[in-house]
This record gives structure tokens, sequence and C-alpha cells, in this order.
């Protein structure tokens, strides 16, 4: 007991010896003398993130490194990223961004609350909606509004020209509206995570001290002030690298947004990759502004809720008013949010000569024959389900390291860096990031390296874990911060080591939120487009990329049937997975964090 | 419906500060409250006593009004605020809670949150900063005002919760395990905080716990709740002198518990009985004085419960050495020792408090006192006592009404009977 | 990518033709050469290229529009003197001088296609198309989106007379209620809606339209622009493989490759006019030799593609 620890290990602090090489594993990452998760992470993400981005962003300076240009130092493609029809689409981003941020926050507030801390009908069915419309590509949720709202659109054809509605659609407030309701999911589940922490009991003690329900909300809402921001900025960083709503229902509303412009200089003649990777540095600038609105308003706010000590919370019970008015609203909301593009694609799927007024409105179940007799898309179909589960897997095992990294107080500048890094990355439309995968995988010097990987399913999986990665660690943080440390480190006492005490304390705390991450992560890659677009090997194409080619091939009815077939495919899945999770995971581990009825 | 029975200096029903009357609370198939009637008068403490699920939770929540009632009323300074149709919100019944899990916000400071009542009820900012400051003086926290919940400890904490709790001088204050998640130490001095605090404030309380000695320490009265049902109701000396049923006895604090037939009808005092218990020697029996607590015929299986009280040890051959036991465990507390003694047939008895020192092992003589010695109708789940052989065969020959006789080479059969 | 598999060179085709997937299985299965293919439009393809210019991965090139061939030999990037197949007369006069492009059939750059029950008669001329009685009514694709546009383009400025002409009418067309799209799908949709009663698209994409689309009609301005579809042999790649390629070319421009172009999209690519002698065009298409065409100089026109592809951009599409 009188012996005292090296000085090297503990410094002014004597520690009993015995003791000593468990209480050193519980000092915070720095402290420690091997290269810890941190240092792993930070490699990895390298590789994944920094050297193909930074590689990309620097074209935009130095054109010549890559062979895009001559000069070897330039400032011109910012001057062209920063004038005329770029700066005029970048305004517009900021706009949407912003825009959809609110819209977002205002809509999955109330729906968090409303599905998690009330007793409101059919709450399971409203679940799967928000997972629904986060599978839901944004270029289709774009087209089914459209399809509605159009000249000679479905609306036109039932006798309703609302020239109002169409209006609004095609101008800002509609890219603001998609975009707002294809962020709803990420402010949902940021939210909802941070909900177990809200425990009852808070809300209670405002209404015994003298609260109405509503001031009562008002003051308890912000104890997840923390979610609420992080859906901010999550949203902001979302809908300002859209490319989904870019191209389809911005564009035919005339009202550019910077990766449209991005893509227009990767995509089209002239091609210019330095304007691109201009482009690209302006929208991860105004992510960068997100994320220090964020810190600011967090500033010394960051309040560990989930402990020990929090009970269960109790729903609020509504009587049947209650539940007609809340239950209008939801429905409202999903009927807004999902039944128009669901109403719009399935409708577009059943139409023969879809799209033309000339002809009668005439069903048809023949596009659905079309696509499942022929091998189009059986093929694409496999491959990307292959690529789904295998990127779901690899992002599920990283994801939770890398949030935990940007979740732990003390992990200094790394957790820092990590988190700007991820934020930009997340900022950083998917297309660029491809584009930077090109660059950097076809240069010669990679060929010499062995790491020829151009043109490879491999660099297509890698690519879609780079892209999926940043906002799925992203999703996790929300929990993380909540699962109060002494969680981790009481298991660590009790003798489990790191890994240990993961698996045993941190996983279960987690594992739905896992779970989630996965399911996100594998209908995301099921459906990717602007990555499967640039990388996709030769003479295999992704689900999207064939979905992509009915399309362009005015073959409108069977690229929409080929994608209402593959979402169907991925809600199968997700039922699939949660059914296995229900039946498979211990008890305590679905109940951490659920409310008792 | 059971009438409510009122607490406290005979005041009538009208007068009372908290009336339930029939209160039930069902969920979907659980029934967590059962027609609970009780009233409390005004300036009064009374604290709810219960295991886990026994339904104090969910009344004081009603009380509250966080939880609306399936059935019965609840009145506070006379007016419905629970019955029939009628909820009124938990804002409108002018209340205070404190939350066993403090439920502080921890998005506001201290100041903030003790402040948050006086704001709800439209007090002066002026005003109510002077009384935030002086409240947190009374509880000590005067320097803490600008600090977050999460930088204070969990006795710091609870005092943010006390003092938002009494700033608003409303007319209940309702207290829910308000000490449960704090160590012993602490729970015993926030305890006695409570107890002055809400005196001086001369609020009427509604306090749950689980927890018997803080219950006692205190409750102007007691109510003890088993499985939704309130089962008795009274000042703490009463329930410890004459708890209800075994339940109440249990739950309110046992040394052990000995299994035996009522011998009779002879009685040394009216008020006593005399009961034949097993000994470590399967052939013989003790013969005790114990004090009933119901109507029991001679030749019953009794159980009688023993409050730590009743045990006293003495020289295992002194005249009033009603048993032998060894002891097991001993544990010192400056004015004496707690024991643990073993009766033998798995028997022990815990909590034996004696100023003397005895080693592990060492076999003494126990003496139990009749007055906290309290006799109840065996429970009907538990067997027959195992009694020695022969006396079962004469207690079955002596026919129902028959008495057992001691045996006459049974150890120290004597008459325990110390006043 | 380009590694050697077994003894055989893989051959990678870059393509945007509508029948380039059943053509690449028939020449692979014809001559053993394994072949990969890479199908996109064209700007994502010359997109591709550009990003892979450091270390081109592409053995053959096959899509619309000689300019964008024209302009790639400018930068070095094709194989020159290849050996071009035998040819009709009309098909060798698209062949360049330092033979480093192939056709492999022709298409009219713009054509109309036109609502036949809003519009009675179409308009006859190019002028036509800005009076104030089309003002909202027509549509065509963005040269820099849609490679096949920029011929077009290129075709309408030579036609009257050169570029600042040509900025001048399209600047007419626009103030005219010009709508812009990406793509010809794009394009036919607003058509298909009434958005718009006439569409400038791509003669295969309006033959198709009108084709599968009844009401739809195709009608033909006066110097039509030829747009040829090309094949080109990348500079840089491993002489096996453009051994290969231009097997390729051989094979495309033979009986069988031509069937498969006739086949492999009936109601799009396919409805080409062939330059390979002894195949003639598909039903449907009427006599190239009955309407007025005009061929622009791919070097020419070529070069300026950049500047009038962003120029298009920043003043008519937006």
């Amino acid at each position: 007991m009188s012996q005292r620890l090296a000085p090297e290990s503990g410094g002014a602090v004597a520690l009993p010896v015995t003791a000593g090489g468990r209480l050193r594993s519980l000092l915070p990452a720095r402290a420690r003398p091997r290269p810890g998760l941190s240092g792993i992470m930070a490699v990895l993400l390298g590789l994944l993130l920094v050297v193909p981005i930074g590689a990309f962003l620097l074209v935009a300076v130095m054109p010549r490194l890559f062979d895009q240009g001559n000069a070897l130092f330039t400032l011109g493609a910012f001057g062209a990223a920063l004038s005329g029809p770029s700066l005029h689409a970048l305004g517009d981003t900021a706009l949407v961004g912003a825009g959809s941020a609110v819209v977002a926050v205002a809509c999955a507030l109330p729906l968090a609350l409303l599905i998690h801390r009330t007793n409101l009908i059919g709450r399971r069915a409203w679940t799967v909606g928000i997972w629904a419309l986060l599978l839901a590509p944004s270029y289709l949720v774009a087209l089914g509004w459209e399809r509605l709202f159009e000249p000679g659109g479905v609306l036109v054809r039932a006798g309703v020209n609302a020239v109002f509605i169409r209006h609004l659609l095609y101008g800002p407030a509609g890219v603001i509206g998609v975009d707002g309701i294809k962020g709803v999911p990420f402010a949902y589940l940021a939210i909802a995570a941070a909900l177990p922490g809200l425990g009852s009991s808070f809300e209670h003690a405002a209404r015994v001290h003298g609260a109405g329900r509503l001031q009562a909300l008002r003051t308890v809402v912000p104890i997840i002030a923390p979610a609420i921001w992080t859906s901010f900025a999550i949203v902001f960083a979302e809908s300002i690298s859209d490319f989904g709503v870019a191209a389809t229902l911005a564009y035919d509303a005339h009202f550019p947004v910077s990766t449209f412009a991005l893509f227009n200089a990767v995509d089209n003649e002239p091609i210019s990759f330095p304007l691109a990777a201009a482009i690209g540095c302006t929208l991860v600038a105004l992510a960068g502004l997100a994320l220090l609105a964020q810190r600011r308003a967090l500033r010394g706010r960051s309040y560990q809720v989930l402990s020990g000590r929090t009970r269960p919370y109790t729903r609020h019970r509504f009587g049947r008013a209650g539940q007609l008015v809340a239950g209008a609203g939801v429905g409202g909301f999903f009927l807004v949010a999902l039944g128009v593009p669901v109403f719009g694609a399935i409708s577009a799927s059943l139409i023969k000569n879809l799209g033309t007024q000339l002809y009668g409105f005439q069903l048809t179940l023949d596009n659905y024959r079309r696509v499942l007799t022929g091998s189009d898309l059986y093929t694409p179909m496999l491959y990307s389900l292959r690529l789904a589960l295998i990127v779901g897997t690899i992002v599920m095992l990283l994801s939770v390291p890398v949030a935990r990294l940007l979740t732990r107080r003390a992990s200094g500048p790394v957790a820092g860096m990590l988190d700007y890094l991820l934020l930009g990355a997340v900022a950083l439309p998917s297309i660029v990031m491809a584009a930077g995968y090109i660059l950097v995988y076809n240069l010669p010097v990679m060929h010499s390296l062995g790491l020829a990987l151009y043109g490879t399913t491999t660099l297509l999986t890698i690519a879609y874990v780079a892209g999926a990665l940043p906002n799925n660690s992203r999703i996790l943080i929300g929990p993380l911060a909540q699962l109060h440390e002494t969680l981790l480190t009481s298991a660590r006492t009790h003798g489990a080591t790191g890994a240990t005490a993961w698996r045993r304390v941190g996983l279960p705390v987690l594992s739905r939120f896992i779970v989630w991450v996965w399911l996100y992560c594998f209908a995301g890659t099921l459906l990717e487009l602007p990555i499967s677009e640039l990388l996709y090997p030769p003479s295999q194409f992704p689900l999207s990329v064939a979905i992509e080619r009915r399309l362009s091939t005015y073959d409108f009815a069977g690229g929409t049937a080929m994608e209402v077939v593959a979402v169907v495919g991925a809600l199968v899945v997700t039922g699939v997975v949660l059914a296995l999770y229900r039946v498979l995971a211990p008890r305590g581990w679905r109940n951490v964090g659920a409310a008792t009825s | 419906m059971s009438t409510p029975r009122v607490l406290g200096s005979g005041e009538p029903d009208g007068a009372a500060s908290v009336q339930l009357s029939g209160l039930t609370k069902h969920y979907s198939d659980v029934r967590a409250l059962q027609d609970v009637s009780l009233a409390v008068g005004r300036s009064r403490f009374l604290v709810l006593l219960g295991p886990s699920g026994s339904g104090k939770s969910t009344l004081i929540r009603c009380l509250a009004g966080i939880e609306r009632p399936t059935a019965g009323e609840i009145r506070l300074a006379g007016d419905v605020v629970a019955g029939g149709h009628r909820h009124l919100s938990p804002e409108r019944r002018d209340l205070a809670m404190v939350f066993q899990d403090f439920a502080l916000w921890p998005h506001m400071t201290v100041g903030e949150n003790v402040q948050f009542p006086l704001r709800r009820r439209k007090v002066a900012s002026g005003a109510a900063a002077d009384r935030v400051r002086a409240m947190l003086q009374r509880v000590g926290l005067t320097r803490h005002a600008e600090r977050y919940p999460h930088e204070l400890s969990g006795g710091e904490q609870q005092r943010v919760a006390l003092a938002r709790a009494l700033v608003a001088n409303p007319a209940l204050l309702l207290f829910d395990e308000p000490l449960s998640s704090l160590d012993a130490n602490l729970r015993e001095r926030l305890r006695i905080e409570i107890g002055t605090l809400v005196r001086e404030q001369g609020a009427t309380a509604v306090y749950i716990t689980h927890d018997q000695a803080e219950a006692f320490a205190l409750g102007d009265e007691v109510g003890i709740l088993e499985s939704g049902r309130l089962v008795q109701l009274g000042a703490p000396e009463t329930i410890y002198r004459t708890p209800a049923s075994p339940f109440v006895a249990r739950f309110t604090g046992l040394s052990g518990v000995l299994t035996g037939r009522l011998l009779g009808p002879e009685r040394v005092r009216p008020e006593r009985v005399r009961v034949a218990v097993p000994t470590t020697d399967s052939t013989r029996q003790a013969d005790i004085s114990a004090t009933p607590m119901a109507e029991l015929r001679p030749g019953a299986a009794v159980q009688v419960m023993l409050r730590p009280t009743a045990v006293r040890l003495c020289d295992p051959e002194a005249r009033a050495a009603t048993l032998r036991a060894v002891v097991r465990d001993s544990a010192y507390h400056g004015r004496g020792y707690d024991y643990v003694l073993e009766l033998g047939n798995g028997l022990e008895l815990t909590g034996v408090f004696d100023r003397r020192r005895f080693t592990r092992g060492e076999t003494v003589g126990v003496h139990l006192a009749a007055e906290q010695a309290l006799v109840f109708a065996q429970d009907a789940a538990l067997n027959a006592p195992p009694l020695a052989a022969e006396a079962l065969a004469r207690s079955a020959g002596a026919g129902p009404a028959g008495a057992l006789t001691p045996l006459p080479h049974a150890f120290n059969s004597h008459t325990a009977e110390v006043d | 990518m380009s590694a050697t598999s077994g003894s055989k060179q893989t051959l990678l085709v870059y393509s945007a033709q509508g029948y380039d997937k059943n053509t690449v299985t028939a020449f692979q299965k014809a001559t053993g050469i394994p072949t990969k293919l890479v199908d996109d439009s064209t700007g994502p393809l010359l997109a591709r290229i550009q990003a892979e210019k450091a270390n081109p991965q592409w053995g053959l090139l096959w899509v619309d529009g000689n300019e964008a061939f024209a302009a790639l030999d400018q930068q070095g990037m094709l194989k020159k003197h290849l050996q071009v197949p035998a040819l009709t007369s009309f098909g060798n006069k698209l062949v360049p001088a330092d033979k480093s492009f192939v056709p492999s059939g022709v298409t009219l750059a713009c054509a109309m296609v036109y609502d036949s029950h809003a519009v009675k008669s179409p308009p006859t001329s190019w002028q036509q198309l800005v009076s104030s009685s089309w003002n909202g009514k027509i549509g065509m694709n963005n040269p820099a989106v849609s490679g096949p546009t920029y011929p077009c383009v290129a075709g309408l400025m030579n036609y009257l007379g050169g570029v600042s002409q040509g900025e001048t009418f399209l600047q007419k067309l626009k103030s005219n209620g010009l709508h812009v799209s990406q793509t010809n799908g794009d394009t036919l949709h607003l058509l298909q809606t009434g958005q718009i009663q006439i569409a400038l698209v791509q003669t295969t994409a309006a033959i198709g339209a009108a084709k599968t689309t009844p009401g739809l009609k195709v009608a033909y301005l006066p110097k039509e622009t030829l747009l040829p579809s090309v094949m080109g042999i990348d500079a840089k790649a491993p002489a096996a493989e453009q051994a290969e390629a231009q097997k390729f070319i051989d094979f495309v421009l033979s009986g069988a490759g031509q069937h498969q172009m006739q086949t492999g999209d009936p109601t799009g690519d396919s409805l080409y006019w062939p330059i390979a002698p002894g195949t003639s065009p598909l039903p449907g298409l009427p006599s190239l030799s009955s309407l007025s065409t005009q061929t622009v100089d791919p070097y020419a026109w070529g070069a300026r593609e950049s500047t009038i592809n962003t120029w298009f951009s920043g003043h008519i599409a937006q």
C-alpha cells in the first residue's frame, strides 16, 4: 500500500501499485503511452477521407499536380467559384440549408415527442414512416412532387390545376420544403436518441411547480438542446450537400444550387475539376460555419443526463380528442412527406405512356412485368444488395469507435479535428468525394504502389464506407453522449478490459442505435447514386445506376417501377432486421431508454 | 368505500388538508391502487411506507396530478381536484414535489431552478430574487446559486430540489423517496433537514419511502401500503406496537420469526398468551410468553414476530433465558454491539443489541420480552411448525380445545415475563 | 484493370450508345476478346476521361458527335491513322484526315418533335422559332450536359453565319421563352406533359418518341446538322488493347455489328442512318438524301465547344 507508482505514469498522483495498471487504463486516452483508438481511427479516416478529399480540394489551387491544368498554383478557380452563377448558387445553397434545417427541426421535434412520449396510436407505423422517409432517395421525393404538380401531371389530369402550389413548389419554397422533409429523419433520430435522457420527472417537476403543459414543454425541451443543435447542423449539412433535389426540382425550378454547379463542372463540357474543387471548398466552409454555430450554442452545455439514476419515463396519455388532434397532425405530416412522393412514384409506375397528356390515363402492371422478368433489375439488385450488406456492417463496426472519440471529453485536439472533419465530410457532396477517389486512385503513383483500385468493386465499397461513415458516426453521437462514462468505468473496475466493458455494457446500451445505423447505411447504399455513378466498375451496374439508365432512356414508368421494387426490398430487409433484433436481443438491451407504458 | 380515517388532532373531515376517498388506479390489468381512503390534517406530516410495487408512487403521483385516478376522489383543502370527470392539472393544485431523481433542470442554474415556482406564480422578480436568496440560505447553498446542477454533489442537488419545493410556500409538499439515491450519512442529515424545514414552514406533507426508519423518524402518521391497499394507518408508535398484519410487522422491523402453537387457555396476564416453540433439541420445545395481535384459538399454528427490542441476551444458565443461541456475528458501533444469533433449525435473530461483548461461536441465553413478541396466526402458505413429535401426539390426543402441557424435561421451560 | 488476363488484354469500351451492351457482348462472342463496357451519358464519359487523364483506363470511346473526338485528337489523346473499314462514300466524308476516329452511323442533331394535337403546322424555318406564336412552347437540351446537343448549337451557329450571330439568335429564343433541360428525356417529358409543344432533339430520340407516343410527330428544319456516332482509340492504351479496339471498329462496321446496332435500341439509338455499305436504315426513317443537311467542321467547332457551352450555361440555361 505504501509503494508509489513510477513517476512517469502518474505524476503527482499516488496510486497503490497493485491497482496501478487498471487505474492507468482508466485515465483519458492521451495519458496512455500506446497508440490508442484515436490513433488508429485517425489513420483510417485519414486514408478514407482526408487524402482523397484533400487531394481533390488541392486541385482547386494546384491543378498541375494532377494533370488538370497548367498552373502550379492559382486562385483562378476560387475566383470563378465566388463570382457569377457559382456565387449565386452558393447563396441559394445557404438559403436552402438554413431553411430546410428550420423546417426539419420544426417537424421532427413534435414528431419525436409525440411518438416517444405519448400513447399516440400507431407509433410503430409512424416510426416505420420515418424510416421510409430516410430510405427514400431525395430525387425520388422530389420527382414524386413534380409528377403530381407539374403541368400535365396527375393533378392536372384529375382536373385540379393547383397553380399556386406549383408556383411555390417550383421555387425556393419547394426546394426548401422537400429538402426540409428529407431532413426530418435526421433531426428526428438525433432528437429521439436524446429523449431517454429527458426523464418524465423533469416535466413533472415543472408541472407540480406551477407550469402549464406548454410552459412545462418549454422548460424541459432545452435539456435536449444539444440534440436540437446537432439536428440543425446535420440537416443544414445534408441539405447543402444534397444532389438529388438539386438535380431535379431545383434544376427544373431554375433555382441553381452549389452541388449542381459543382456537378456541372465535373460532368459537363467544359470539364473543370479545379472549379468543382473550389465550389466544394465553399460548401465545406459553409458547413464549417454551421459547426461553429453549433459549437457556440453548446458551449458548456453538454448535459450527461442518462445515468443509472434516471428513471424510465412514462408516456403522456391522450384522451380521445387528443388522439384525434395529434394523430391528424402526424398523419398530415406523413401524408405530405411520404404520401405525395409515394403516390407520385406508384402512379408513375402504373401508368402507360407516363407523362403524356395526349393519351388516356391507362393503368397497367406492364411496367412491373417488364422489370421483374428482365435481368436488368436482378443483376444490379443482387450486386447492390451484396455491397449494401458489406458496407452496412463495416460502417456499423467503425462508427461506434469514431463516435466515441467524438464524445470523449478528454480526448483533446484529435477529437476536435475529427469533429470538424466529419461534419465537413457530411457537407461535402458525395460526388466530390467520388471525384477525389478517381483523382487519387487513378494517379500513376497508385499503380506503382499496387493500389490500382480505380474501376474495381473494392474502391466502390471503400467510397461507400467513406461516404456513409461521417453521417452514421454523427447519428451515434447523441446516444453516446448520453451514455454516462461511469457505466463504462464501473464495468472496467469490475475487472472487464476496455473491450469487454464495451461489449458487456456499452454495446447493450447502444444496441438499438447501432442496429439503426446498420439499417440506415444498408438502405442508403442500396440506392446511393452519386458515388455509384462515378465509381461503378465497368459492366457492373449498381441498382441506382441501372434505374438511372431506365429513366434516362425515357422509360420513366419502368425506372419508377424498379425504384418501387427496390424501396419495397429495402423496407422488407428493415422489417426483418428489426424483427430479428426483437427476437434475438436480450430483453435488457431493448429496454434501455424505452418507455414504460 | 370505506370512511376516510382522519389523522391528527381530531379535526373534522372538511378541514383536512388532503383527503382521499376510495382512490383506485388501474394500469390495464395491474391494480396499482385499490380503494385507498385517508385524510391528512393541516400541517401534518404523513409518511406512506411500502415495498416497491405497493402503489405508493402511484398514490403520490395521483396526488400531484401526474396520474389520473381510475376511481375515487381526491380533495385538497376541501376542493375536489380529482374525481368523477374532474381532473385538476398539477400546476393548479398549489403543491410542490421533491423527486427521487431530483429532477433538477440541467440547463438552469441552481438559482433559476429555485426561482421557477415563483416565476410561475407571477411573483415580482425583485421579491422573487430575495426569496430565492433566503431559501438558498436556509438550505446552505447561497454560494452555489450560479452553478449548474451537475456541478453539485448528490446531497447538494437534493437540497436544491428541497429549496425549489419550499420556496413558493405551497399548501402541500410531496416527497417521492427523496433520499433513496443518497448515501446513508447524507440520508440521515437530509432527513433531519427535511423534517425541520417542513415543520418550520407549517406545510402539510406527504412523503413516500420504503425505509421504515425514515418513515418512523419523519412521520406524524405512517401509512402502510401493501399491493395497492392501505393496510394500516397510525402513529409510528402504534404501528410498532400493534401492527395490523404480519406484513406490517415484517415491514416495520423484525429481529426474527418463531413458529409455534398457541398454548392456553390459562394466561399469566390477560394481554399475554403462551406459545410453544421448538428448540435446537428436536425432542424439546420452549414455552414463551407473547402478545397476541389477533383472536387465536389455543392449539392454533402461530408465528411469533420478534421486534429487535424483544430480544435480550443473558447467561445461558440464567432463569430468564427462554432459548439458547449461538453468536454468529457481531458488529460494534460505539454504544454496543449488534448481534446475529443462530437458534438452530436455520432460524436466525438479527439486529440484537447488547452493550456487552460476546465472542462469535459463544452460546448465549436469549430472553424474549413478551410485549415486543407479537403473535399472529400462521401464514396459510406455511406448514405447521416443526414441533417435537411427542408434543404433537399429545396435542392431537387432547383434542381441539385441549391445552398443550409444557414438557417437564424441556430445558428452561419457564415462562419469561419481564416488565 | 488493364493488366493482362491470361493471354488476352481486356478491352475497355466507354460508350453512350443505346445498343452498346449487346454489341459488346456479340463482339466478345465473335472474337473471344474479353471486353468490358462502361455505359454512361456522353458528358459523364468525357468527364471520366478527363479525370483519368493522368492514367487513362479506356481503350475505345464510342459516343455521338465528332466535335468531342476532334477536341480529344487536338489534345493528343487519340490514336491516329486507324484502319478505316469500307464505308459508303457519304461515310468516308466524315473521316478526318489523320484518321483519328471512325464514324459508325449518322443521325441529325436537332429534329423537331411536336405535339400534333396542339401544333397543326410546325415551323418550317429557324427564324420562325423566335416569333411570338411559339412563345414558351419550344424546348431543347443544354449542350453542356447533353452531348448530342452541342452539334445542334454548333450547326445552328454555322448556318446563321458564325458564333456571334448564333448567340444573338439563341438570346432571342431565350427571350421567347425557350425551355432548357438537361437531356433528351427531360425535354421530351416537357413535351409529353404539354409544357412545351416543340422539342428540338436528336433524330434518334425524336423518331423514337414519335414511334412510342401516339400524337407526336417529327419535322425537319432546313440545313439539319449531321451528327455521326463515332469511335476512337486511346492513344495511351497498350498496343495489344489498341489492336483489339481496332478489331472492335471492324466488327461494328461489319454486317454482324450493324445488325447489333440496329436491334439493340429499336426505339432510340438504333434509328440511325447506316454508313456501312449494304446496310439499309430501319423502316420509319426518312431517306437522308430527301432532307436538307449540312456538315460542320469538327476541328473548328470542337475547339470552340468549351467556350460555347460555358456561354450557353451562363446565358441561356439559367
